[in-house]
């Protein structure tokens, strides 16, 4: 009898990624906790916000090193992973804060953060010297996000105040257009493709859609599976953590955690929605095949087709991978450290992830199997 | 079934104020009374016309962020300090309210307890009872001061304003259910406090003095704990029916109800001062959701974004209309919350060291006493024990803790006898 053929859960495209083959390959150490990571699109540079007042910079052409080992006669649980060198963080200060909100233009010159106490900095000369081009108080109370637009002429900012502000970038506090409308905490934002939409996401799991240009509102997309009331508590638990368009447009993804009033505090089930953009209508709600009590935090669209998101819990971090058209990830990383990852982002190389670790690291993961060596242990496929 | 002060059976879990609460007529599982309980010490006459203000912030409140900031460090989370109206003590910037008020408080900034059972339960009954729980049941700082301040009969010595959902707890313990709270459930009347359309209130009194009757004639040849606790709570039902505007926080001026805010805490403030104007002797408001092992800023910056304006208004009206110098204020949690940052963006619980504040009669206010170190891993300067606060709570009124309440014959002292108040805090 022949052998039962076991069909594979993703097939990678020829010279594609290969999620089902991600593996840690890099550690960029930090003291504090990351909430934010972009990669530079030349590659050069990895920008983070963080639990302290900098935004940092490690410059990637520096080769990371396998340290030697704390206590060499004791056998790792992991095999050792190379560590950036020290040198290869830069520390940018101006902020008077925590740093969640990190964008970088496309004209390789500069970049956009934004703070916990409201102070938005568009910095220049991020790969050479950075420093602040301007910098002002957008927002009353924190700034959750930040998005530069396609065209690098604006910038959007979102925060506790519940505004959405879109500042010229020419000028310290050029006010574009200011969207009123949420009635809650605003976590997230981000431009369309097209330059000319503009999406808003809440606490409540409200996204809302606004013309750029005019700044009215369009409509309102629901991701309320993505908040929770809690009866018990009278608060509102939840919110929309991440959120991100594929290349062309046409998808939306939004992540955050679902589930039954747990209350103040436990998680939900880590969940990603994905939306149609033309009709707003919820395509699939994402998620692990098994209850995933924690939160995505942070999602991308991979060039290949699938998604990726992080996230975790204290009683572990996770990457997870989803085809659009399956509800259930294909494949799940579990990390090694008990860290959510709150941010994820794609390295120009389409192969290489970058993870913001609450434990105060980066950690940059390959998706494709090393050369003769079997997949590492902590990678669980689902 | 004897009489037993002392006894936490089930037999004695129906308390007074919960009946009172819900205005129920029916005392079946009443148990141990008040009346009966003959504290050694004489009622020190000057605290007659004290009163007291709790306010407990449930859950565990946050010392960084609040009274004791740690920006820019390690622990400190993402808001800044803010100077007070103390030159050189800052709070966090997320009680800019308290902080113009600062001068009329003290804050203790290195309280601490051991760990002990039951969590949350546990260690709130070790700050208001100055014990740990395993040695008890002993009465909780409300009933304790209905019993030893209550002047005026008429009125409950004992009210807890709470959040939506909370009921009755049994904190009186051997003082007994008179001295219970009176809890009033999302700061909304008792239950049923409208009298029956059925009656007018001359019918009523007629219908009152022929209850009384027969209970007097039954209480001649049977009187015992359970017929007296009958009598005193259909009495104080009737008072309280009598007074159920006292309740009523829309009796107060609109300027004041936009002053105080029109969310649930800012009703509660509102409400507190005007069962403090009526003269009742102790008021408990409870602000809830400080348990944040999940995202603790969030919680924090909505729960004392709620907080902080009602409470500084309080403080303010009650220092104006003087009522102040003879209230003390206590800002209470159960314990602190740790200086590690939990990967859920929470902070944990932390019995370590966190901030208590004070203000009002007999604190010496205007200064912070203790210290942690800079990022509040520990306590750098004057720990200060929670059983030494409840010493505290009590001198500041003029009660003496090392005194004893009478127990079925036994002295129980007021206060854990190892433990004595904080000096530099009384005036």
């Amino acid at each position: 009898m022949a052998a039962e053929e076991i069909e594979p859960k993703y097939v990678p495209k020829p010279d594609g990624a290969d999620p089902v083959a991600t593996r840690l390959v890099a550690e960029l150490k930090h003291d504090r906790g990351i909430l934010a990571c972009k990669y530079d699109p030349a590659n050069q540079f990895l920008f983070a916000g963080a639990r302290d007042y900098f935004v940092h910079r490690w410059d990637l052409g520096k080769e990371p090193v396998l340290e030697p080992p704390a206590d060499p006669k004791k056998k790792p649980r992991y095999p050792p992973v190379p560590t950036a060198p020290a040198d290869s963080r830069l520390e940018m200060a101006e902020h008077q804060s925590w740093v969640g909100g990190v964008s970088l233009f496309s004209d390789g010159d500069r970049m956009a953060t934004g703070d916990f106490v409201g102070q938005l900095i568009v910095w220049i000369d991020r790969a050479g010297t950075p420093k602040p081009l301007f910098s002002f108080e957008a927002h009353k109370g924190s700034i959750r996000k930040v998005a530069v637009s396609p065209d690098g002429k604006l910038v959007a900012s979102v925060g506790n105040d519940g505004a959405v502000r879109v500042w010229q970038t020419d000028a310290a506090g050029k006010l574009h257009q200011e969207m009123l409308g949420h009635d809650c905490h605003v976590y997230h934002v981000a431009f369309h493709p097209d330059g000319k939409s503009l999406v808003s996401a809440d606490l409540k799991g409200v996204v809302k859609h606004w013309d750029v240009e005019s700044g009215k509102l369009v409509r309102e997309i629901d991701a309320s599976l993505l908040h929770t009331y809690s009866v018990k508590y009278e608060v509102d638990v939840g919110g929309i953590r991440g959120m991100t368009f594929n290349a062309d447009g046409s998808l939306l993804a939004c992540a955050g955690a679902t589930g039954e009033d747990k209350g103040i505090a436990h998680s939900g089930d880590a969940r990603v929605l994905l939306f149609d953009w033309e009709s707003g209508g919820l395509l699939k709600a994402l998620r692990h095949e098994k209850k995933e009590v924690c939160t995505a935090w942070g999602v991308q669209f991979h060039p290949d087709g699938f998604i990726i998101a992080s996230g975790g819990s204290r009683t572990g971090g996770f990457l997870w991978f989803w085809k659009p058209e399956e509800e259930v990830a294909f494949h799940r990383l579990k990390f090694r450290q008990r860290a959510p990852g709150f941010d994820v982002d794609l390295a120009p190389d389409r192969k290489t992830l970058a993870v913001a670790d609450h434990d105060g690291t980066v950690r940059l993961y390959e998706m494709a199997a090393e050369e003769n060596v079997e997949t590492p242990e902590e990678s669980v496929k689902t | 079934m004897k009489y037993d002060p002392a006894c936490n059976s089930n037999a004695h879990l129906v308390s007074r104020r919960s009946m009172l609460g819900n205005m129920v007529a029916g005392a079946a599982g009443v148990g141990a009374l008040g009346q009966l309980i003959h504290p050694l010490v004489a009622r020190e006459i000057e605290a007659k016309n004290k009163q007291v203000l709790i306010f407990l912030l449930n859950g565990g409140l946050s010392q960084f962020e609040s009274f004791d900031p740690k920006p820019n460090t390690d622990t400190g989370g993402p808001f800044r300090s803010i100077p007070t109206a103390v030159p050189g003590t800052h709070f966090c910037e997320l009680m800019p309210y308290t902080a113009q008020i600062a001068d009329k408080l003290a804050v203790v900034r290195s309280v601490y307890a051991e760990r002990v059972p039951g969590s949350h339960g546990g260690a709130r009954e070790y700050v208001v009872t100055g014990r740990p729980p395993q040695q008890g049941p002993y009465p909780w700082i409300g009933p304790v001061y209905s019993r030893l301040l209550a002047a005026n009969e008429d009125l409950p010595g004992n009210i807890h304003i709470t959040p939506s959902r909370w009921g009755p707890r049994q904190d009186a313990a051997f003082l007994g259910p008179r001295h219970a709270s009176l809890v009033l459930s999302g700061g909304k009347p008792p239950l049923n406090v409208d009298r029956p359309d059925l009656f007018n209130e001359e019918l009523d009194d007629t219908r009152y003095r022929l209850r009384q009757l027969a209970d007097q004639r039954f209480s001649q040849r049977r009187r015992t704990a359970y017929t007296e606790a009958y009598q005193s709570s259909y009495d104080q039902a009737a008072q309280l029916i009598r007074q159920k505007e006292l309740f009523d926080v829309t009796k107060e001026s609109e300027k004041d109800q936009l002053r105080y805010g029109s969310h649930d805490m800012g009703r509660h403030c509102l409400l507190a001062r005007r069962l403090l104007q009526k003269g009742v002797t102790c008021v408990k408001v409870t602000h809830n959701n400080y348990d944040s092992h999940m995202e603790n800023f969030n919680f924090h910056l909505e729960q004392l974004g709620e907080f902080d304006q009602p409470f500084a208004t309080l403080m303010q009206d009650l220092k104006e209309s003087g009522q102040l110098d003879h209230t003390l204020v206590m800002l209470v949690t159960e314990f602190g919350r740790t200086p590690v940052i939990q990967p859920d963006n929470g902070r944990d619980h932390y019995q370590d060291s966190w901030s208590v504040v004070l203000g009002g009669c007999g604190i010496q206010t205007g200064g912070v006493l203790g210290a942690t170190n800079d990022n509040g891993t520990e306590i750098a300067n004057r720990p200060v024990h929670v059983g030494e606060m409840f010493h505290t709570y009590m001198q500041a009124v003029g009660l003496d803790p090392t005194a004893t309440h009478l127990v079925g014959g036994n002295n129980v002292p007021i206060g854990a006898p190892e433990r004595s108040a904080v000096k530099e805090l009384l005036i």
